[in-house]
């Protein structure tokens, strides 16, 4: 067999590339699909009065300003209760523990936890905040909800935010006599803050667009007012869009106002991701180690 | 100055898992002067000058047999306090290591967690140890920048700095010159003279020439033991071992 000349072979591998080329085109596409068929839906019900007015009618007129201030409290609920436990979780698993069963049982219920379906904690938040503990269909218990659903994605962006700071650090703190405890406060912990809160802030970005969660613990389908304590129910986009394609009388005039609930959660959720990657951008950027 | 400072190694063994790094050490090094270690890598010699202030303690899997006393007592006796220890053994690294903080910061570390002094007190300390180095001139009026921002050099000094900041009556450095440039080197060589008869200092270095110019007493390590140790002229000129004065020679390293 002759052997193939450098020309054949090139064509081959250029033949080969494009495959890759036109796999990692499909991604590109599929992203401006999906944000092009949102947007031209969705632009025809957007204004003024879509993102400040309550609904009217029975979902059928008005806006959807209580869905997107609901969306932020138990984005923002979420967060305030799956920082502390997840942060000081993954301070104990990188700085203070030594590898064992405890351990490794930590990291088996972590990563169990993350590939846990999220009606699953729907189920459970119903049965555990709003039944067990009484506090009812509530900001409340939806966030703790979606927090409990978002602390393996905390533990591990906090786990490599501390990674990140370099052993040197530590053992310059602990041969001047310092504790693992003031080491891990003075100088881990100041150097690790950015990447946790950017990676709390990705994490955020998902919460808020999961539905499972919150339809059994937090969302309610109809309201006109804003929820006057953590104990109320609110209503939030992604749940909003959900009923609006499946109940009401006037799907006609429904499906309009879904796919302009549904732009704006986009916008919200992709402009959380956004500010979270320029931030650990510029945060990397500033980095002096 | 305290006058003590005295690291006697009695048959001292540190093993990593099983894999032994350290074995059966014996001497005493020489208080307030300046003993170099050298050997080739991974001979044991960064592990044995670790061991002297506890930091393989940090190393999951680690053991350690027979003592080290340090002013008489064993720090690995069970009761003995870590803290305390570092406090009185400092340690210099093989890359310089500043806190990502103020120059101020970096050096009043030590004096603020071991609640040293505060105020005006802490001020006029940190100055003295950036002036014990020979930095303060350099750097007075940049007190509150970051550390990063000087040079490899002044951060391997400030580091020093640091060290001596806490009043430390050992100073162990770990080839704290192998990552700099040959001025900033000589530099922190001129630097450790300073220190004889205040500090004992042990130095870890695979430079033979720079265990000759700097250090009064010095040791070969090789494949953990301590297979020579004396007089750094004794040991140039007439080695009791052959290994040593292959070594010297240059013929491996």
């Amino acid at each position: 067999m002759p052997e193939p000349t450098s020309t054949n072979r090139l064509k081959t591998q250029r033949r080969g590339f494009a495959v890759f080329t036109a796999a990692a085109l499909i991604i590109l596409l599929a992203l401006a699909a999906i944000i092009f068929f949102m947007s031209s839906r969705g632009i025809k019900v957007l204004s003024w009065e879509f993102i400040t007015q309550p609904p009217k009618k029975g979902m059928t007129e008005g806006g959807v300003f209580p869905a997107i201030v609901g969306t932020f409290l138990l984005g923002l609920g979420a967060m305030l209760s799956a920082l502390p436990i997840g942060v000081l979780a993954a301070v104990y698993l990188t700085e203070f523990s030594r590898p064992g069963r405890f351990v490794s049982l930590v990291r088996i219920g972590v990563n169990t936890l993350a590939g846990m379906p999220s009606i699953v904690f729907g189920l459970f938040g119903f049965a555990f905040f709003v039944k067990a503990l009484g506090l009812g269909v509530s900001v409340l218990s939806g966030a703790l909800t979606l927090g409990a659903m978002s602390l393996p994605i905390i533990i591990s962006v906090s786990e490599e935010a501390l990674k990140t700071v370099p052993m040197t650090f530590r053992e310059a703190s602990l041969s001047l006599g310092a504790t693992r405890w003031r080491t891990t406060l003075k100088v881990v912990l100041p150097n690790a803050v950015g990447g946790i809160i950017t990676g709390a802030i990705l994490a955020m970005g998902r919460a808020v667009g999961e539905t499972a969660p919150i339809i059994f613990t937090a969302a309610t389908f109809y309201t006109r007012r804003l929820p006057a304590s953590p104990f109320d129910e609110v209503m939030a986009l992604p749940f909003h869009i959900y009923g609006l394609v499946t109940e009401g009388l006037y799907p006609e005039k429904q499906l309009p106002i879904a796919f302009g609930s549904a732009l704006i959660l986009m916008i919200i959720v992709l402009s959380l991701s956004g500010f979270g990657i320029f931030w650990r951008y510029k945060i990397r950027k500033r980095r002096v180690w | 100055m305290n006058p003590s400072g005295t690291i006697e190694v009695e048959n001292f063994s540190l093993c990593y898992s099983d894999k032994p790094a350290v074995k059966d050490v014996n001497l005493r090094f020489p208080e307030r002067k300046i003993t170099a270690v050298m050997g080739p890598s991974g001979c044991g010699k960064s592990t044995l000058l670790r061991s002297i202030n506890r930091m393989n303690d940090l190393i999951a899997g680690v053991k350690t047999r027979g003592k080290i006393l340090f002013d008489g007592e064993n720090i690995y006796d069970s009761g003995a306090d870590i803290y305390r220890l570092r406090r009185r053994i400092g340690m210099v690294f093989q890359k310089p290591n500043p806190f990502p903080m103020t120059i101020f910061d970096n050096i009043a570390y030590g004096i603020r967690i071991h609640k040293l002094a505060k105020g005006a007190e802490l001020s006029r300390r940190v100055e003295s140890a950036l002036s014990a180095v020979n930095l303060l001139d350099e750097v007075s009026d940049r007190l509150n920048r970051s550390a990063m921002e000087l040079s490899g050099g002044q951060q391997q000094r400030l580091c020093i700095a640091r060290a001596l900041a806490a009043e430390p009556e050992v100073l162990l450095l770990d080839e704290p010159t192998s990552a700099l440039d040959p001025i900033s080197a000589d530099k922190i060589e001129c630097l450790l003279q300073e220190f004889v008869g205040k500090l004992t200092v042990i130095i870890v270095t695979h430079n033979v020439a720079q265990a000759a110019r700097v250090a009064e007493y010095s040791g070969f390590m090789m494949l953990g033991e301590m297979v020579d140790f004396g007089p750094t002229k004794e040991l140039f000129t007439n080695p009791k071992n052959r290994l040593t004065e292959c070594y010297l020679n240059g013929k491996f390293g």
